[in-house]
């Protein structure tokens, strides 16, 4: 089979685009400028080369983290930010529920929002989250621990409705 | 909320998903703009499929008792379309189609009518998908199309679908290829593991077969699968199709799992396995071995600096082993190990080969798509 893709780049776009869109997002807020940035890490990817990067996630991760966060800075006064989670749902309680996880995610320290979603949705482990972030190991379990805490008490009085 | 709760809520949330746009932006990134319309595209196309059928009766250099290798380049350019008009054609077997991907659709072209039709004043098109990798089954009587998560199975004179699949989400659709008459092998990759499953001609899809890594090779006769084990030695190991036995453990050193150094090839006929060994990055010695498939005979080995872009391939009469150096890309002897022909590649160059019949085709991000033709004995 001739492969009318660079399949190289298609596998690990099916890998990784996901995890590092979630990731984008919790950073920037604006999906278009996360999108920005997860299309910026794969071009940057094909520059460098795959053959030539030891680690392609770990790669990819610090691109996007790099670039958020310069991005972010640049953008402070004109950036927008959409709740995390989609809201378009009939359900008046799971349209709450969504809105108000975004708004406690949002109200996170960005270090313990990066934490969590690098763990929950882009699927990594302590120790990458440590040498993503350039931290220790149990720092990364402690703000892993002090973000479900804080948003737990952000969200007091919907339990029953996380099901 | 306790954690444990809260983590559950996220959990459920789910992540937010990027568009499907971000999908093709990124793949993309390996295009450049294509100023030519799709007919004009077609037309090369045509040109070059016009000169593949009646190649030969163009005059051959050798002819009249000149010494090629005095005469002719040892790889001779016989055609150079526009960088990046049209990619990575594929045949159907019978070469009354081709398929290929301009950038907006997966588009096949008539070369030839259907069986009952009038000849084509003009080459027709139909898009078949917005994306995806194709094949055609040997006898040219079907198409697979896989897109995205979905695999379609059309009948290639009407290109009606006869089949249809949708992969779950936690599975990604790889590869898919037709070996032998009646099989299809469709080839996932969820996280780091890898499955491959027949289909029968009735589409009637077997168990999955697991196996590791995501390196692997499927002889053109449908009979050998080999892939590369991820722990020990890197192993390649040898499947024969079907009964899904180990045929034979072929050993080469690798030194640290990568993309170079590691290529496995078989010979159009599946008379050779040719293998890599040892991945110590681009420029570094790498061996390699040609193999011969059912006595499992080391007929020759050897060693060259791989290039990381250019690929590792026999030529279509599998007489020939293409070797993508990072100097020159080599032609050795399978029988010998002599090197017949060589070309030197542009610095900087980031290019894939493959052969197309007889021909070799380079892509090169500095000149473009050339196509050459092997002109040593």
């Amino acid at each position: 089979v001739i492969r009318p893709f660079n399949v190289e780049i298609a596998d690990l776009y099916a890998r990784h685009a996901a995890g590092l869109y979630a990731y984008a997002r919790a950073i920037l807020g604006d999906p278009g400028r996360a999108e920005d940035a997860v299309q910026e890490a794969f071009a940057r990817l094909l520059e460098q080369g795959v053959d030539r990067i030891s680690s392609v996630a770990a790669f990819l991760y610090a691109v996007v983290r790099n670039g958020a966060i310069d991005e972010k800075r640049r953008a402070s006064t004109r950036a927008r930010s959409l709740p995390y989670f989609a809201v378009a749902t009939p359900d008046p309680a799971e349209r709450e529920l969504r809105e108000r996880a975004s708004a406690g995610l949002a109200a996170l320290p960005e270090e313990q929002r990066e934490v969590l979603v690098l763990k929950l949705y882009s699927g990594k482990t302590f120790a990458e989250i440590a040498d993503l972030t350039g931290t220790s190991l149990d720092t990364a379990h402690s703000r892993y621990r002090y973000g479900l805490e804080k948003l737990g008490r952000l969200l007091e009085g919907i339990e029953g409705r996380t099901t | 909320m306790s954690p444990d709760e809260t983590e559950a809520l996220l959990l459920r949330l789910g992540p937010p998903a990027p568009t499907a746009g971000l999908r093709a932006r990124v793949l993309g990134l390996t295009r450049r703009p294509r100023p030519f319309p799709v007919l004009l595209a077609a037309a090369l196309l045509f040109g070059l499929v016009f000169w593949a059928l009646f190649r030969d009766v163009r005059r051959d250099p050798a002819v009249g008792g000149q010494d090629p290798s005095r005469t002719a380049p040892a790889f001779a350019l016989v055609e150079k379309p526009e960088p990046w008009l049209f990619r990575n054609p594929v045949w159907r077997p019978d070469r009354k189609q081709v398929v290929l991907d301009d950038g907006k659709g997966i588009r096949v072209i008539w070369l030839k009518p259907p069986v009952g039709e009038a000849p084509l004043s003009e080459p027709r098109l139909t898009v078949v998908s917005t994306s995806g990798y194709v094949a055609y089954s040997p006898d040219s009587i079907h198409l697979a199309v896989l897109d995205g998560k979905e695999l379609r199975i059309h009948e290639s004179d009407t290109l009606g679908q006869v089949y249809r699949h949708q992969f779950p989400d936690q599975e990604m659709p790889y590869r898919v290829r037709f070996v032998g008459p009646d099989l299809l092998l469709v080839v996932r990759f969820p996280d780091e593991r890898s499955l491959f499953r027949r289909v029968q001609r009735a589409w009637v899809p077997e168990p999955r077969i697991p196996f590791e890594g995501t390196r692997f090779e499927v002889s053109p006769d449908g009979k050998w699968f080999v892939h590369q084990e991820q722990r020990g030695n890197f192993d390649r190991v040898v499947l024969e199709v079907g009964t899904w036995k180990r045929a034979a453990n072929v050993r080469m050193p690798i030194q640290v799992p990568g993309s170079i150094g590691t290529h496995m090839t078989f010979s159009a006929d599946s008379k050779y396995l040719a293998v890599e060994g040892s991945s110590r990055g681009e420029g570094y010695p790498v061996n390699y071995a040609v193999i011969e498939t059912g006595s499992w005979r080391e007929v020759l080995r050897g060693q060259y600096r791989p290039a990381s872009g250019i690929s590792f391939f026999f030529t279509g009469d599998s007489r020939h082993l293409i070797l993508g150096a990072v100097d020159r890309v080599r032609a050795v002897r399978c029988e010998d190990g002599s090197e017949v022909a060589s070309m030197a590649i542009c610095d900087d160059c980031t290019a894939t080969a493959r052969p197309i019949g007889e021909l070799i085709q380079i892509d090169c991000l500095e000149r473009g798509k050339v196509v050459f033709r092997l002109s040593a004995p």
